[in-house]
Order: C-alpha cells, then structure tokens, then sequence
C-alpha cells in the first residue's frame, strides 16, 4: 500500500483500548516509568547499577506465553518514544549519546514512518482520553523485566492496553523486524 | 498524576545512538498529493512538558551506587 493511500492517523490510531490495569502481565500492556537494569559492576565494596528509566514500554511478550503458568523467566518489553523527539533525532540526548539523523515528515522517511512502513518503527496514535503523545516504537531496542516487576508497578504505572487487533500487528511487524536477513551489498562493478 | 518529565541525574552512556540501517534522509521531496503531516491533536509534544500527559519525557539514566555489608 503506497503512503499515500489512506491518512497516517487512521493507520497508527489505536483504537479499543484497555483502560484497566487487569490482574496479570498482559500483551499489549502499556507502563510508564519502566526501569531496565543495564548494568551492575562489583568494585572495590561496592555495587554499582545503572538503570535507564522509560517514560513508556510496552509488553511484547506472546500473551499465550504470559498465559502459561510455567516459571517466566522475563518479559519482553520496548520503549515508546515520542515522535517529536523521534523525528527530532533527540529522542536518546538524555543518555548523553549523539543525536540521530532528524526525519522530516515532509519527506518520504517520515511518511512512510506515520504510515507504518519503515520496519524499524511502529507508529502509534492514541485516544485523546487516554492521554498518551504519539509514539513510535524502535523495534532495535527491547530489554525484558521480570514478571514480578511489572506486577509490582502494574497499580501506579499501568497505562492502558493496547486492544488484540493493534498489539497482533505491533508484533507481527516486531517479528518481521528481527527475522530479517542482512544481505550483503552487490559488488561494485565499473559503469561500462 | 506524578510528573513524568525526566531531566538530569544521568552518566556518560558506553553506546552509540542507532541509526544505521536507514535510508538517507534527503531521498525525495514531497512532489505530489501526499499525506502531509498527520494530524496529532493536543498530546502533539512541545518544550514545555506537560505532567498530565504520558510520554513528553525522554529516557535518562539512573545510577545506583551501594555498600556491600557482608553479613554477620
């Protein structure tokens, strides 16, 4: 489908949305304020951890999998950005890396990101009662939590849900996104 | 509602952003009808941060630095 064929909001607006935190972890779950532990360092008497703190994740773990009653050893989640920042390129500037390449929505890289046809990004619209910024999701960066934690912040962090139909997407094109293959570039031949 | 702008408080990150793997930014200009910016209503970001949105702040580092106590 060309990005010009139907509107970006009417793509990336999630509609149906859970607004009730639930009693378990599930698919589509949105969390404000999630914490990934990066890295612990043993030196010296101490313990140092870094942690970086997400203003939104969402749960991308198979809901049949959170659904088994097995021990889980993670859940998998990944950060929402906000699109401002996103096209900005500043989206990282507060963990001190360099700012990304802007993407102007005038050109056909921010088209085609609104429109959910960049695999690496996954647009997403929300309700205005649901008072979530228009957020893209990097499908490079995910980190899993454990359960436990997610329960634990699940009755102040919880957001909303993202309804069956968009989180099925979110994932399909997630699993889209890892399972490509890296080719190699065609080799270079001299313009005859 | 708590307030969800995140400022200061980071270290020096060991990564680089990532942005490989994209097409150059300058490929074409818009000739045609195209969708134009969408339509992003009041949540649309600005400067000014807004505590009873989700989602204004960016990511941020939190260090944690603790004593090890063996025990007795």
């Amino acid at each position: 489908m060309s990005p010009q064929a139907s509107e970006p909001k009417d793509l990336a607006l999630v509609r149906n949305l859970e607004r009730t935190p639930g009693t378990g972890t599930r698919q589509g779950d949105i969390y404000s304020d999630v914490e990934h532990v990066y890295s612990v360092r043993q030196a010296e008497g101490y313990v140092e951890i870094k942690k970086i703190l997400f203003p939104l994740a969402i749960v991308l773990s198979q809901q049949c999998d959170l659904d088994n009653s097995e021990f889980l050893v993670s859940v998998l989640v990944a950060p929402l950005y906000n699109l401002q920042h996103v096209l900005a390129g500043v989206q990282l500037e507060d963990l001190k890396l360099p700012k990304a390449q802007p993407i102007s929505l005038d050109k056909t890289p921010g088209k085609y990101l609104v429109s959910n046809q960049r695999p690496r990004y996954h647009y997403l619209m929300f309700p205005k009662e649901v008072h979530v910024v228009p957020s893209v999701i990097d499908f490079r960066h995910f980190f899993t939590v454990s359960r436990e934690y997610l329960d634990d912040i699940r009755p102040t962090k919880f957001v909303c849900q993202v309804s069956t139909l968009y989180r099925e997407d979110i994932s399909q094109r997630f699993a889209a996104f890892l399972s490509r293959i890296g080719l190699p570039d065609p080799p270079k031949t001299k313009a005859l | 509602m708590t307030d969800r702008a995140v400022t200061g408080g980071y270290e020096s990150g060991p990564e680089t952003a990532t942005s490989g793997g994209q097409r150059a930014e300058d490929d074409y200009e818009d000739g045609g009808a195209g969708l134009g910016e969408p339509e992003i209503g009041s949540t649309v970001a600005s400067s000014s941060e807004d505590a009873s949105v989700y989602g204004f702040g960016k990511p941020r580092w939190v260090p944690l630095r603790a004593k090890i106590v063996s025990p007795s």
